[in-house]
């Protein structure tokens, strides 16, 4: 690996002189540092991208914002609501099916049936979600057509958004969920089992109770994305303007993201028009950061807990 | 060896009460899935006619009838089949039971509800199958209460349910897309939307034309994000891991690289529409502008994948190289990313598979599906560029303009012939990915 040059000096000016001065600086050393510059540089462009985006859509959504605290929230209040509601059935979804496919990975499966179902997690995690979409509307959407008789007008309806959602999410909460079950120290499994507990009272007293913050982040993060899905969503939830506050999933409703990917052809660049584009972005990115920190917040709250629970 | 003796050894075999119950528990699955092939054909006819259209009510009752016809061998054969497995695992029974749900569900008539079902069979057979191989090996034993039994049953159910998720859609897509696929639809690189849809109408005849030039575009696009992506990740991600130090600065640019992962890719989009398409930079939609809005969504991805993939080198190779005399960078370079290869281009893959199917963004800043393709556009910038997801969320709405009628069907089984060259561009990247992982992994750590 490390070749013979390697190990040489490159470049010794400063040691030319007999040896007695002090190396204080060599072209070696300018060279790491400028590396670790260009390193850190590549770092920090994160934070430029993030502050940038949210600048720039505060800049441009901020008097539309204003307007509508003016106005209680109105407008706005039934597309949150909607937004909120897809996501949460959606990730619950999710979890029916990716907690207990975590528990079965981490705790029962043995190492054949973890490699053929991690790399079917994996290939699910990137599929593409205007595919998927495009599925649930043909499988979901004329399903409840059909039995509905059509009464709620249209194809589209909350129940397909939720199962496309469900789809979507399985990957992130089953890893996620997976890491932290794994993440409980042996001790304890081997303290309840000791005690005479099965394996799956183990599991279900110990186990999951300790790697219950792990999951809920899960859930977090999973609800976060649910929210942030644009295509899935637009081709099953339907174009309703005035979306319902209600809690009949059988019916057509409307999304933050599908209100912006529905408007952005339709209104011109520059008009007052796209700008209440950009203050629903920045609605939504609001909720997905709280969603963020929130998650966070649990981490940093578990690795506490665990960090007095160790010494014992 | 005459019969009776032939017979004689048939019957012995069937001495063993578990044997006994195995063959008996298969025959009738077997015959099940025999019994359900009237209703598996119902179903075919209903994929290839039109499972789109909605049924008359006098349609509906008939299928209805049909269904009620079908659920009385499918009840007997379920009695017999349950009376019989009385002595056997609680697995054998359940997968039983839900086999025959899904078919007598399936034979409903419903093609999308009996599908579902068949997802769930799928998982709940492979279950059971998986359980009692490695019970027969003895990695696995029953717990003493059937309800513990029952809720590992569940937690199994469920890991194989993401698997027959993912096969289901595979062969949900295939089936939908097979009418429509030629070889001249896969290679072809002219599309006309117009002719398309005249063709699809049968007004003009002919090959439709063909979505190579939409594929190529969206390689082209890809590859040009993952450009800026990758060594901005690699940068990052070296920094990150190799460099930072346990501070709030550090976890300060840590938390906004997960702030950047959790922006809806609709955002993205619009920010990226502002900054590089209409506003600031002016590229139009383009290849540059679609590829740098692109990479903002893929760039910290890679950081995550090329971070854990460094993290998970040993720290006696980074010793090793400093015992040597190598600087950091040297050790980096050369020892600490050598080793971490496998699960640097298998993570950069995957992120390449994943911005592949990324939509809203290219169709924001990367631009709408055009009106006619000829391969590949000629300008990186204010030119759009074809690809294949903006394709596939279009086709329907745009194969029905200057159409005759609205033919739903069709329009839908031209997206999905598209999605289905999509999938297999996609789950070739995958494969290329995980096969990598597996196999430079063994031949550089040599494990």
């Amino acid at each position: 690996m490390l070749s013979q040059a390697d190990y040489e000096p490159n470049f010794t000016v400063l040691n030319r002189g007999g040896g007695k001065r002090a190396v204080t600086f060599n072209a070696k050393m300018l060279n790491e540092s400028l590396i670790k510059a260009a390193l850190f540089l590549c770092a920090i462009s994160s934070i430029g991208i993030v502050f940038f985006i949210v600048a720039y859509m505060f800049y441009i959504g901020y008097p539309v914002i204003i307007q509508w605290f003016g106005r209680g929230f109105g407008g706005m209040n039934p597309l949150i609501y909607n937004t909120l509601y897809v996501g949460i059935g959606g990730t619950s979804l999710g979890a029916v099916i990716g907690i207990p496919c975590a528990i079965y990975l981490a705790e029962f499966a043995d190492m054949r049936i973890r490699n053929m179902i991690k790399p079917t997690l994996e290939v699910l995690n990137g599929f593409p979600s205007v595919v998927l979409g495009m599925v649930g509307f043909a499988l979901v959407c004329f399903t409840v057509q059909r039995y509905t008789g059509g009464a709620s007008g249209t194809f589209y309806c909350i129940l397909a958004a939720w199962i496309v959602l469900g789809i979507m999410s399985l990957p992130l909460i089953t890893s996620v969920s997976e890491d932290s079950l794994r993440a409980v120290p042996q001790d304890q499994r081997e303290a309840s089992l000791g005690l005479g507990a099965t394996k799956w009272q183990t599991t279900i007293r110990v186990l999951i109770p300790g790697a219950m913050s792990g999951i809920l982040t899960a859930l977090i993060l999973a609800l976060g994305n649910a929210i942030g899905e644009t295509m899935a969503v637009l081709a099953v939830i339907g174009v309703s303007s005035q979306p319902p506050i209600s809690l009949n999933p059988l019916v057509s409703s409307n999304v933050i993201t599908a209100v912006i990917a529905n408007g952005y052809e339709e209104v011109s660049w520059g008009s007052l028009s796209f700008d209440y584009l950009f203050a629903a972005g920045f609605i939504l990115f609001l909720m997905v950061i709280l969603l963020n920190v929130a998650a966070r917040t649990i981490v940093s709250t578990q690795n506490t807990y665990r960090g007095g629970g160790s010494n014992t | 060896m005459s019969l009776l003796s032939r017979a004689t050894r048939f019957l012995g075999y069937f001495k063993k009460k578990e044997k006994r119950c195995l063959v008996i528990s298969s025959f009738i699955f077997i015959s099940g899935i025999i019994a359900a092939i009237p209703g598996i054909l119902h179903i075919a006819n209903a994929l290839s006619n039109d499972g789109y259209t909605l049924v008359s009510s006098s349609a509906l009752i008939a299928d209805f009838a049909f269904s009620f016809l079908m659920l009385i061998p499918s009840f007997g054969l379920f009695a017999i089949g349950y009376l019989l497995l009385e002595h056997h695992s609680m697995g054998w029974k359940l997968s039983y039971a839900a086999g025959t749900a899904a078919l007598i569900l399936g034979l409903l008539g419903d093609v999308n509800i009996g599908f579902a079902l068949s997802i769930a069979l799928l998982s709940l057979v492979a279950a059971t199958f998986m359980f009692q191989d490695m019970r027969a090996s003895g990695k696995a034993k029953d717990s003493p209460t059937v309800t513990e039994n029952l809720a590992k049953f569940g937690i199994r159910v469920s890991g194989f349910l993401c698997m027959s998720i993912l096969i289901g859609l595979l062969a949900y897509i295939t089936l939908r897309a097979a009418p429509y696929l030629s070889w001249n639809f896969i290679t072809s690189s002219s599309w006309s939307w117009q002719h398309a849809s005249f063709v699809l109408n049968g007004i003009k005849p002919g090959p439709m034309g063909g979505v190579a030039g939409y594929a190529m575009g969206s390689l082209i696009l890809v590859f040009f994000c993952e450009l800026v992506a990758v060594p901005l990740g690699l940068g990052a991600a070296i920094y990150m891991s190799e460099y930072a130090r346990q501070s709030w600065p550090t976890s300060f640019i840590r938390f906004f690289i997960e702030t950047l992962a959790g922006i809806p890719s609709v955002i993205i989009g619009l920010v990226g529409l502002a900054i590089f398409v209409f506003g600031g930079f002016k590229f139009g939609v383009s290849i540059v502008g679609g590829g740098l809005s692109l990479a903002f969504m893929t760039l910290p991805f890679n950081i995550r994948v090329v971070e854990e993939a460094i993290r998970a080198v040993p720290a006696s190779y980074r010793e090793a190289a400093f015992a040597l005399g190598a600087t950091k960078w040297q050790t980096v370079r050369k020892a600490v990313l050598f080793a971490a290869l496998p699960g640097v281009i298998t993570g950069v893959l995957l992120g390449f598979g994943a911005a592949l199917g990324e939509t809203i963004i290219v169709a924001m800043t990367a631009g709408d599906a055009p009106p006619v393709v000829n391969g590949l556009p000629a300008a990186v910038t204010r030119t759009a560029i074809p690809t294949l997801t903006v394709f596939i969320w279009r086709a329907p709405i745009l194969l029905s303009i200057g159409a005759k009628k609205i033919v739903i069907f069709n329009n839908y089984g031209v997206a999905f012939a598209a999605a289905f060259v999509l999938i297999a561009i996609y789950l070739a990247v995958c494969v290329i990915a995980l096969i990598t992982r597996n196999y430079l992994s063994k031949k550089i750590m040599g494990v």
